[in-house]
């Protein structure tokens, strides 16, 4: 355990491993043909720590996402949470997707109701204001009673989340959240899921192809190469909150360059490109 | 024809009276929809046709009640309708299933939150992905299924409530040409055993030759309806029927006909 913590960038100072991942591998058949998309896997996630993963396209990140959200299940190896081996989906893992899962018959308000609907939580009152917490918290209370029709992207992406948020999953699994939107929000909701992050204490676990976005929140960065491997972990101690005045000191932004760069080497290592090409 | 019925024979179920819409942009009023009056007889199928800036998904969301008309009522089963219930199922071409549910969970949604018990549930669920021509993936998940089935799975869900209209927004343009025939042939399925009455907004025209009894052509500047259209086409199409048919072919030059005043880059848009 102490040895493969030293491999993996270390975990959180003196953080159990709230999800360890022991020789995951994953194989899909193709054209009668077996493809390892996820190979022999080993990871400690910490109690509370922000995981981003990184990867080219293939490299299996979303696959080992969906292992831990409890969608697929692996082909050899063992995945668990709280020490209980993960064997499907569950209240305690909440996963939010790239495309939105909004009910486009209900206003913004009675979609992020939805989830605690379903919980059998039938105190009208307490649900609404449960809600409304979290879409303050998602900053989209000016909507609270649009539609999904009427929403932008962006909206919509913070819809989502608060939808899943509501039902205070200790563990959030996100995969590529934020793509597809424009660099101005994709900012604001960064700064608004390290703040939820900080407000929550969940553990995030964040699947992207961007390195920026990858360097800003995380507290480690896997790195997923072509074959489907974790080839490397980056611990990043770059110092919170990592946005405003902080973000354009000296120190800050050489160090936030440096650990981009050597992410960047090793994500191109693992993809066989050129840095031009990532 | 009598003008106010535009061609409905049938008992009407859904009446467009007066109903016109004006959006606010930036300051300036803006009118995308221009006193549309319609009626949709009981079981009928009708398609709303036209060009981008019509207001042909602003009619189908104004009757969903997802945005309220400037002037003018919706009346459905003889009630003025006020925003949107379970009554009028929705498929729009973002299928918005639950992604951690699976198949069978998301069609029970709608019963679930009205508190049905679960074997009843269950049934109804299983019954309605019957239908849409879904057995045996109940228990799979979302993302495990093709786009064209997710689509099947949204028409399930709005079917599970026993709608009395089900609405349709472009619901198969996100599909490849195979499977968006494949999904025209099921909807025509299922409409023939459910007789749900349906209203589907589309910009093809084969499409709505192919599904409709009446065509709402629309026109734009200001977004409006310029004709209505019995389809007289014979049925059950999904058998017999070809694209290239010179009653087909008529239909089509009929509507297109209706676009002379279009330029040519706008027409390109519906056919």
């Amino acid at each position: 355990m102490t040895e493969g913590r030293n491999n993996n960038g270390g975990i959180g100072a003196d953080a159990e491993a709230l999800i360890s991942i022991k020789g995951v591998s994953k194989n899909f058949k193709k054209n009668g043909r077996d493809i390892t998309v996820v190979n022999d896997c080993n990871l400690d996630i910490g109690e509370n720590e922000f995981l981003v993963i990184v990867g080219p396209t293939g490299s299996g990140k979303s696959t080992l996402l969906k292992m831990i959200a409890g969608f697929e299940a692996p082909t050899t190896g063992e995945l668990r949470v709280g020490g209980e081996i993960i064997k499907g989906p569950g209240a305690d893992r909440g996963m939010s997707f790239q495309e939105y899962a909004l009910l486009p018959w209900r206003t913004v308000l009675k979609n992020v109701e939805l989830g605690l609907e379903f919980k059998g939580g039938k105190n009208e009152a307490e649900n609404r204001e449960l809600a409304m917490k979290y879409i303050d918290m998602v900053g989209l209370s000016y909507a609270v009673n649009k539609y999904p029709a009427e929403l932008s992207g962006g909206m919509k992406r913070r819809a989502s989340l608060a939808m899943i948020l509501v039902t205070k999953p200790k563990i959030l699994l996100m995969d590529g959240p934020f793509n597809a939107l424009d660099s101005k929000t994709k900012m604001t909701l960064h700064t608004e899921i390290s703040r939820i992050w900080e407000h929550e204490h969940n553990t995030i676990i964040f699947v992207t192809s961007e390195l920026d976005e990858a360097v800003k929140l995380s507290d480690r960065i896997a790195v997923m190469n072509k074959a489907g491997r974790v080839s490397k972990i980056f611990k990043n101690s770059l110092p919170r909150p990592r946005m405003g005045r902080a973000v354009l000191e000296t120190d800050f932004h050489n160090r936030f360059i440096k650990l981009r760069e050597e992410v960047l080497n090793e994500v191109k290592a693992g993809a066989g490109l050129a840095a031009c090409e990532y | 024809m009598n003008m106010t019925n535009n061609g409905n024979s049938r008992k009407p179920l859904l009446e467009l009276q007066g109903v016109s819409k004006v959006f606010n942009k930036e300051g300036k009023d803006f009118l995308a929809l221009e006193n549309v009056e319609l009626s949709v007889g009981e079981g009928e199928f009708v398609c709303i046709l036209g060009p981008t800036g019509c207001g042909k998904s602003v009619t189908l969301q104004i009757v969903a009640g997802l945005i309220e008309q400037t002037s003018g009522s919706v009346i459905l089963d003889g009630t003025e309708e006020h925003g949107p219930g379970p009554h009028k199922g929705m498929v729009f071409q973002e299928y918005a299933l639950l992604p951690w549910r699976n198949v069978i969970e998301n069609v029970e949604i709608g019963l679930e939150l009205k508190h049905v018990p679960g074997n009843e549930r269950h049934r109804i669920a299983k019954e309605q992905l019957a239908t849409v021509g879904l057995s045996g993936v109940e228990h799979q998940r979302v993302h495990e299924i093709s786009v064209g089935m997710r689509q099947r799975v949204a028409i399930a869900r709005a079917l599970a409530n026993s709608p009395r209209i089900l609405l349709m927004d472009e619901p198969f343009e996100a599909l490849d040409a195979l499977t968006k025939e494949e999904m025209q042939i099921q909807i025509l399925k299922v409409w023939e055993a459910t007789r749900t009455t349906i209203l589907f907004v589309t910009h093809d025209v084969d499409e709505a030759i192919f599904l409709s009894d009446r065509i709402c052509v629309m026109d734009i500047n200001p977004g409006r309806l310029k004709k209505v259209l019995v389809n007289h086409l014979p049925r059950p199409r999904h058998e017999c029927m070809s694209r290239t048919d010179r009653e087909f072919n008529e239909m089509r030059d009929e509507i297109i006909g209706l676009y002379s005043s279009l330029k040519d880059e706008e027409l390109d848009l519906i056919i």
